[in-house]
């Protein structure tokens, strides 16, 4: 007998959307970023480790690289804080995935509100961040931190107006209703509110185009400059994990979730395909754009990105007072 | 909008590319028409202020007295990096780039300061064709 049952929120909190899930996509993510990038600027990229399959266990190399490095801790920081700060970013950048669903009973918590939820929370990263930045007390993590706190008042916004245009949309928060309803997907329903969300979740996970907080060649890394070791690992593999949250977060609103499957495991799969969609994109920026400055940043985050959320949102309730759902 | 799309097919078609070498010269690269090139220097407009020689962070320039009684600018191709602070500088547009990327030379003795920088005079040897 099996001491206890394997319950469908158990599988869900430890293999997808849960922990397997999220390390999976940070190995996977850093990996394919890394050959994609590489393969547009006509490079090999990692070949070292594992030629074979194309450098697949660099990251998993790295990453175990830098568990039995030293950890440096410097001496006029807060210690605690210090030490304590990227543990709660990580786990805050991982928490929305709890309140979503990414396939038919594959859900951790279950709430009948739980996409706010998970926006909400989602939204809250920042905070962590910059009081991570903070305890840091480094000239460039101080730096970094005043352009994460610019850069989210320029995203935040319309993120949050992109994603309540969607939840407006179908009326509801739950997890699975907003699924059930997607008969024609959201996408569709409404382009302009998936423009603003892609755009916000750029910003967000800054990625290429709005890399300001931790750009090398300015700040060293931003925030994360301090970090060595396995503080690393969960400090700046915390961008990957909120790009995943992002990614799933994105293919229930605005992609059909796991439709046109019904059962759990096709389900999963297709959210797996789904996501690996929305982030395709988001890993190959790199290659393509130069970095905005803060100001420009600012501007477009202030004028055409909230116009862009704002009309997303009118949209939204005229396409609610047309009935199209 | 469009140039973000034309940004994205290009990537795409890089990462979809098998052969990243080209058989040069009989193949050339695609570049784009605002590449920073080959420099030429317009004789009759320049005044030679001598501001490319200040300016330029390789210290490429020199500039040699021609027969006319004014001096003029002349690029150590062997150092000059095509960074264009010497084009930023020039206050008459006498100085600009030409999409030629191809700089080479058959012999050390032509590259460096060639004389001929004026668009009339000058051969780049890149592979047996000339640039203007």
């Amino acid at each position: 007998m099996m001491p206890f049952e394997l319950s469908s929120d158990l599988v869900a909190a430890l293999v997808f959307p849960g922990v397997l899930g999220i390390l999976g996509f940070l190995v996977v993510a850093i990996w394919a970023e890394r050959k994609l990038v590489a393969r547009i600027q006509w490079r090999y990229g990692p070949l070292y480790v594992s030629k074979a399959i194309g450098g697949f266990l660099q990251p998993i190399a790295d990453l175990v690289k830098l568990v039995f490095s030293e950890l440096v801790l410097p001496r006029h920081t807060n210690r605690a804080l210090f030490l304590s700060t990227p543990l709660a970013l990580f786990i805050a950048e991982a928490l929305p995935v709890a309140f979503i669903a990414a396939a038919p009973g594959l859900i951790i918590f279950y709430n009948p509100h739980g996409l706010a939820i998970a926006v909400v929370l989602w939204l809250l990263v920042a905070v962590f961040l910059v009081g991570m930045a903070w305890s840091e007390a480094d000239k460039f993590t101080y730096i970094g931190a005043m352009r994460e706190i610019l850069l989210s008042a320029a995203y935040e916004i319309p993120l949050l107006l992109s994603l309540v245009a969607m939840l407006l949309l179908y009326g509801t928060a739950d997890p699975y209703r907003v699924v059930e309803l997607q008969n024609v997907w959201g996408v569709l329903l409404n382009p302009l509110a998936f423009l603003a969300f892609y755009i916000s979740l750029v910003m967000s996970t800054t990625r290429f185009p709005f890399e300001i907080p931790e750009a090398e060649p300015e700040v060293v890394l931003g925030p994360y400059t301090e970090y060595g070791s396995t503080l690393f690992i969960l400090s700046f593999g915390g961008t990957y994990v909120k790009l995943y949250a992002g990614a799933l977060l994105g293919s229930v609103l605005f992609l059909g979730g796991w439709q046109p499957a019904v059962d759990t495991l096709s389900g999963a799969l297709v959210t797996i395909a789904k996501m690996a969609a929305l982030a395709f994109p988001l890993l190959i920026l790199r290659a393509i754009y130069p970095r905005y400055r803060i100001d420009q940043a600012l501007r477009f985050g202030w004028s055409k990105l909230l116009a862009l959320s704002i009309a997303a949102v009118i949209f939204s309730i005229a396409l609610r007072f047309a009935g199209v759902i | 909008m469009s140039i973000h799309v034309k940004l994205f097919l290009t990537a795409l078609k890089n990462l979809a590319e098998r052969q990243w070498t080209v058989r040069w010269p009989e193949e050339r690269r695609d570049y784009s028409p605002a590449v920073r090139g080959f420099i030429v220097n317009d004789r009759a407009v320049c005044i030679s202020c001598q501001l490319c020689e200040a300016v330029c962070p390789a210290k490429a320039i020199k500039f040699h007295l021609e027969q006319d009684g004014k001096r003029y600018p002349g690029i150590d191709w062997g150092r000059c990096i095509l960074c264009g602070y010497c084009v930023d500088a020039c206050p008459t547009g006498s100085l600009r780039h030409t999409p030629q990327v191809e700089i080479t030379w058959r012999s050390l003795s032509t590259y460096k300061f060639p004389r001929e920088m004026d668009p009339d005079a000058v051969s780049v040897e890149a592979g047996g064709r000339s640039l203007l």
